[in-house]
């Protein structure tokens, strides 16, 4: 029996991608006051991201992998759950692997992750009246376009499907597809947060990503090289202000399919360099690179002036104060790694 | 599992194969191959395939893409020996296709452009087959204003949170599974962008207005334009269509995706009119409002086409037109019109 209210005081929410940066910060903020069910198959995120979290008895880690059809009602550790009559209130799926460096090896799973995944979580939500969120991507939008520096969520979405990173980018946009289809057809409440660049800890620090390898180099005392010219600009969204939006957004009584989360503060890339030598007392020179192929292109802005009306959500978090926090985490990351 | 056919024929695998487009493929390949046709006859009909039943190098077999199918499991394809001849090609075109019952079959399309295709290129992958995927000319979006020609790079404006998203969205990302998998498995994956084609055995009283001209004209009713005057569309035969895709099957290089269709535009009711002139009907046009499945579709560049697959459309609009309009009359009974309905 599927029920849109719980018959207890807590929410039963599931969380797909619930080990990966974002997802684990989610987890953090919905627990407690919801019973929360993390799935995830680690293919791309990190046990230690919710280790935290596996004592706590409002939580759950299921590892599976969504291409998979699943049925949560067939798992002995959800019985204190109740599923069966408590139903699944919310479902926030954020699973889709995600490696800058090792894309190549995830290439089928994405595709997959992006249509079979996204049925067999839709299905999930269908059996159980759950409202679901989607967490889509800005890669959506394309590049800045004839000098325009943010977009809105009505702006067209311009990209080429048949690139190497059409699994992707494509995979993203037939996901928002089949979402908006299923909530045609069976009535689902279906949200679709289009996420901007977020940092903060738990980003993965070893995995050839911008802000991460900044990082890395400003605590070696490396000079930093960055891929672009000298004023690239770029907006950054700490992950909290993100799941903050996200949970805004599901929780909104209003109607709203499309929804861009993310900063609107443009920062220099050469400034943002500038504060992680200096908030990691590093000796590292910035300088500048045109000639190495990716990274060179502006990606756009969002316009947030949709989630501010509607949510009266802005991001708080200060860039330096972000920063700080992403350096301790990838501090504590390398000592690990020096460790082994 | 053999990349070339031990014996003297390939064996040849066409998904949608009881369709209007897939049917007259099948008829052609069984000149020279097997032919097994795939089918879960939705939006197609049996009759289209009812004359090729008989023929020993040809088997339908009614499935659902979306379904994986594994070809050795099936007794009646014994006599394909696909265990050691292979599956030397595959052609996938099924997917829903319905004007009328386009709201009906959302799911569907949204499973035939996922599941189904991923289907068709893990039996791809498996026999190392070489696989023309029949994509279409929506993914380039709406036609613009000024008559433009699309080329293979261009990658258009389609709306992917539209009602149309589950065929127009769903066709794009069936166009990224091929990539992704040539890409990552290596598989020889070719992709045909196929414009609004036109011939005998198009779906009757399905919103596709041609075949309902013919037979209206036919019956003396009225011929039912959905939209106005203004509505042009350009219209390819369907052997040529065929003919285009088994050249793109058979060239040697990958050349990325190929557009098969007619650059010329012509308004509707020019076509509507001369069906009425070569019928000798005296029946009206009449103008209802559009359908969201029936649309004035982009018009193709054909350089690529010409260049490389030595491919133009070939039969004139009249010869087409009167093909259509011989099967309709020959075929009366079957199609049943001439009947009150």
């Amino acid at each position: 029996m599927a029920r849109e209210a719980p018959i207890f005081e807590k929410k039963n929410i599931l969380v797909t991608g619930g080990a990966g940066f974002i997802g684990s910060h989610l987890c953090d903020a919905l627990v407690g006051d919801a019973r929360v069910i993390c799935m995830d198959n680690f293919s791309t995120s990190q046990v230690a991201n919710i280790e935290h979290l596996l004592q706590n008895p409002d939580f759950e880690f299921i590892n599976h992998d969504i291409t998979q059809p699943f049925d949560l009602e067939a798992y002995d550790e959800l019985e204190r759950f109740h599923i069966k009559f408590q139903g699944i209130q919310e479902i926030y799926h954020l699973a889709c692997p995600i490696s800058k460096l090792y894309f190549e090896n995830f290439k089928i799973a994405t595709i997959l992750t992006n249509s079979i995944g996204m049925k067999n979580v839709l299905d999930t939500a269908v059996k159980y009246k759950s409202k679901i969120l989607y967490a889509s991507s800005s890669a959506l939008y394309g590049p800045r376009r004839n000098g325009q520096m943010s977009v809105s969520e009505s702006d067209e979405c311009h990209i080429d499907h048949l690139t190497d990173h059409g699994a992707y980018d494509e995979g993203k946009r037939f996901s928002e597809s089949i979402l908006f289809t299923y909530g045609n057809v069976y009535g689902l409440d279906v949200k679709i947060t289009r996420l901007f660049r977020a940092y903060g800890p738990r980003a993965k620090i070893f995995d050839g990503n911008l802000l991460p390898d900044m990082i890395n180099h400003a605590l070696e005392n490396k000079d930093i090289v960055l891929p672009t010219a000298e004023d690239v600009r770029m907006g950054l969204c700490y992950v909290s202000d993100a799941v903050d939006g996200m949970l805004r957004y599901m929780n909104s009584p209003v109607d709203v399919t499309l929804l861009n989360i993310g900063s609107d503060q443009e920062h220099f890339l050469s400034g943002i360099a500038g504060s992680i030598v200096q908030l990691c007392g590093s000796s590292s020179k910035v300088k500048f690179d045109t000639t190495m192929a990716y990274g060179t292109r502006e990606a756009p802005l969002p316009d947030i002036t949709k989630a501010k009306q509607l949510l009266g959500w802005i991001p708080l978090v200060r860039l330096d104060d972000g920063l700080r926090k992403m350096i301790d985490y990838a501090r504590s990351q390398r000592q690990q790694r020096s460790s082994f | 599992m053999a990349d070339k056919p031990i014996f003297d024929k390939k064996n040849v695998l066409v998904t949608g194969g009881a369709g209007f487009i897939g049917s007259h493929l099948c008829e052609d390949l069984l000149k020279t191959s097997r032919v097994i046709c795939l089918d879960n006859l939705i939006t197609s009909q049996e009759s289209n395939i009812d004359s090729l039943l008989k023929n020993q190098d040809f088997e339908f077999i009614r499935h659902d893409m979306s379904t994986p199918f594994d070809p050795e499991a099936f007794p009646e394809l014994a006599r394909f020996k696909i265990k050691f001849q292979g599956i030397q090609e595959i052609y996938h075109l099924a997917c829903p296709t319905s004007p009328r019952k386009f709201e009906q079959y959302k799911m569907q399309t949204l499973f035939a452009n996922s599941l189904a295709m991923k289907h068709v290129l893990d039996i791809g992958v498996r026999y190392k087959s070489k696989v023309v995927h029949a994509s279409t000319s929506v993914v380039y979006g709406s036609r613009t204003e000024d008559g433009h020609r699309f080329e293979e790079n261009e990658y258009g404006m389609v709306d992917m949170l539209s009602p149309r998203a589950c065929y127009d969205e769903g066709k794009r990302f069936a166009e990224t599974c091929c990539a992704t998998y040539r890409q990552s498995q290596g598989l020889d994956v070719r992709i045909a962008r196929i414009f609004r084609t036109y011939g005998p055995r198009m779906p009757l009283f399905d919103g596709h207005m041609l075949p309902d001209f013919i037979t209206n004209a036919l019956d003396g009713k009225d011929l039912e334009i959905f939209g106005d005057e203004t509505f042009k569309t350009s219209l390819v035969f369907v052997t040529d269509v065929v003919d285009g895709m088994m050249k793109l099957m058979a060239s040697q290089e990958d050349i990325g995706p190929v557009n098969l269709g007619s650059d010329l535009d012509i308004p509707i009711v020019d076509v509507a009119q001369r069906i009425l002139e070569m019928t000798g009907s005296q029946s009206k046009l009449v103008f209802k409002s559009s359908l969201m499945f029936m649309t004035q579709l982009g018009l193709p560049d054909l350089t690529k086409a010409k260049e490389k697959l030595g491919w133009i459309p070939l039969v004139m609009l009249d010869n087409g037109l009167k093909k259509s309009i011989d099967y309709t009359i020959s075929h009366k009974s079957l199609l049943g019109f001439g009947q009150i309905r």
